[in-house]
């Protein structure tokens, strides 16, 4: 228990400063919806970007709808969600090592696994509460323009593709943390792997060939249209668990091993 | 009983040598002084003992466990004091000692409080915002707040000033007297020589020595002064005699062996002075170094 308040505790400032920036575009979101909703000739202006609109993974009917403008601005809720998972993944697992009190905490009468253990369920509730968060400010921005079913039930779906990407990047993090020599790298590789595939997810957006891609592009899993009619394909909810379960295995494998870097 | 066992403990760290084939046995309730330069494998061979990495080859048993498989069990009982001191920077000392408390299966506040005043700690600062040696006095409490069965020092005298340092070598002796044993990690040998029953002398990783610290003082090398004139003829270039100096006045050199042999060769001699001492700790160290 110690551990998991001592880590709930030192990451606290890092949430809340994230939780108070994502509210802002969120609110600026909703903000810009009011403004597309109530003025019809935009709405005709947007119809010539159709195949901008197809790049991002929507159309511009999405534009009317509070639910179908949040799909289209998705990927900002994504991306930041993400590198708040990577970072905190990565470093809650490398800062021991780090700040070198890798050294205290381990002499301590308590098993690495254990550690890891408390780290990670530490993680998993910060993050989970962030998805929530992320999700409440949603409903409680866009509250204003009259919300149905149909937007409720986007939030479910958007609420399980969220935290399935973000636990994805959040275990990557971790893994790299307790494999890498270079464990002080493991937040920029994640990053970069982070940002690598959200490139790649922009280029299959333009570009069908690349379709075959999709597996490999977490931002791809839970496709914004499919969540819109209701739909999540199960092959990606599998292969979501599988990517966060062979991290999970990686971190007990290797980080109980290995030598701490001192 | 034997409270650490290494058997042939090795480490490499890829194709760099920790330390090699370390057989070393500490009996309970003794202090063990463990003495060699800097980058002579001794926090490698205290980090293998705590499981904080892991040997190449041989074994490290604590209490009769294996010290890696029982890593945890065994930590109940250790007190551990690293050479540098690192913590959460932001907790204060009072909260980073409880928290230390919480792994311990017994309530050690008040034991907390008592360290903190012989050690003159201020309980209420941050850890960011102390000294070196402030900081050293954290590590000395959180070390001994579990009253531990055995205590790990690593070079835990360096940025005390003398008077602290001589607070902490009583409380180590009144922990000792309780029933704890000790294994005291040092380069500096005239406080192992203070505190320590036997030694062990590692070089390059290997363990050159294990003695008795008084033996290593009586029972082995003299050291000779010997002034007069028209010294310089090589008669001391004899068996036992080492680190031998000579000029016409004077003759210094440390000899091992028959005392006769030296008595011998000084009666043959025209002697103004003759000085044979105990050498010191320091002297007996470098002999096993050139």
């Amino acid at each position: 228990m110690n551990i998991i308040k001592r880590e709930l505790r030192s990451n606290l400032k890092a949430l809340i400063i994230w939780m108070c920036s994502i509210s802002l575009v969120i609110f600026a979101a909703s903000a810009e919806f009011g403004a597309f909703r109530d003025n019809p000739e935009i709405m005709e202006a947007m119809e010539g970007f159709e195949v901008m609109f197809q790049a991002l993974g929507g159309s511009v009917t999405n534009m009317s709808t509070p639910e179908g403008f949040l799909s289209l601005m998705s990927i900002y809720l994504y991306l930041p969600l993400s590198i708040y998972g990577a970072l905190l993944g990565s470093s809650i697992i490398s800062k021991e090592e780090r700040d070198r009190t890798a050294e205290y905490l381990f002499t301590l009468p308590i098993k690495r696994s254990q550690v890891l253990k408390r780290k990670i369920i530490a993680a998993l509730i910060y993050q989970t509460f962030f998805v929530f968060y992320i999700l409440l400010a949603c409903t409680v921005f866009f509250s204003r323009y009259g919300l149905d079913s149909n937007f409720y039930s986007f939030i479910r779906y958007m609420f399980v593709g969220l935290t399935f990407i973000s636990y994805i990047f959040m275990f990557i993090g971790m893994m790299l943390s307790s494999i890498l020599k270079q464990y002080k790298k493991s937040g920029s590789i994640t990053l970069a792997i982070l940002i690598g595939t959200y490139m790649l997810n922009m280029l299959v957006g333009i570009v069908e060939e690349l379709e075959f891609l999709k597996y490999v592009i977490p931002f791809q899993y839970f496709e914004v249209n499919e969540m819109l009619s209701g739909n999540i394909e199960v092959i990606f909810v599998l292969l979501s668990l599988l990517i966060i379960g062979s991290c999970v295995g990686a971190v007990f494998h290797f980080y109980r091993k290995r030598d701490l870097y001192i | 009983m034997n409270v650490i066992e290494f058997n042939n403990l090795t480490k490499y760290y890829g194709d760099v040598k920790g330390c090699e084939n370390v057989n070393i046995q500490i009996k309970e309730g003794e202090i063990f002084g463990f003495i060699g330069p800097n980058g002579a494998g001794k926090s490698t061979t205290i980090r293998t003992m705590l499981s904080l990495i892991y040997p190449t080859s041989g074994s490290v048993t604590v209490f009769g466990k294996d010290a890696i498989e029982f890593g945890h069990e065994v930590r109940k009982d250790i007190g551990y004091l690293p050479s540098e001191i690192f913590y959460y920077d932001k907790m204060k000392v009072i909260d980073l000692l409880n928290y230390s408390a919480s792994f311990y299966d017994h309530d050690c506040t008040e034991k907390i409080h008592e360290l903190a005043e012989i050690m003159e700690l201020d309980l209420t600062r941050k850890i960011q915002d102390l000294s070196y040696g402030n900081k050293k006095k954290v590590g000395i409490v959180q070390g001994l707040l579990h009253s531990p069965k055995l205590l790990i020092l690593d070079e835990p005298t360096s940025g005390l000033d003398p008077l602290m340092q001589q607070k902490f070598f009583n409380l180590i002796s009144e922990e000792n007297k309780k029933g704890a044993t000790v294994f005291f990690s040092s380069h500096i040998l005239s406080e192992v020589q203070q505190l320590c029953d036997r030694v062990a002398i590692i070089k390059d990783g290997e363990i050159v020595k294990i003695q008795d610290v008084k033996e290593l003082q009586t029972d082995n090398y003299k050291k000779f002064k010997i002034t007069g004139l028209s010294l310089n003829h090589s008669k001391f270039g004899i068996e036992g005699v080492t680190q031998l100096v000579e000029s016409e006045e004077e003759v210094t050199f440390f000899f091992k062996g028959d005392i006769n042999e030296i008595v011998k060769i000084l009666s043959t001699l025209k002697l103004k002075d003759v000085i044979i001492e105990e050498p010191t700790l320091e002297e007996i160290f470098m002999h096993y170094y050139e």
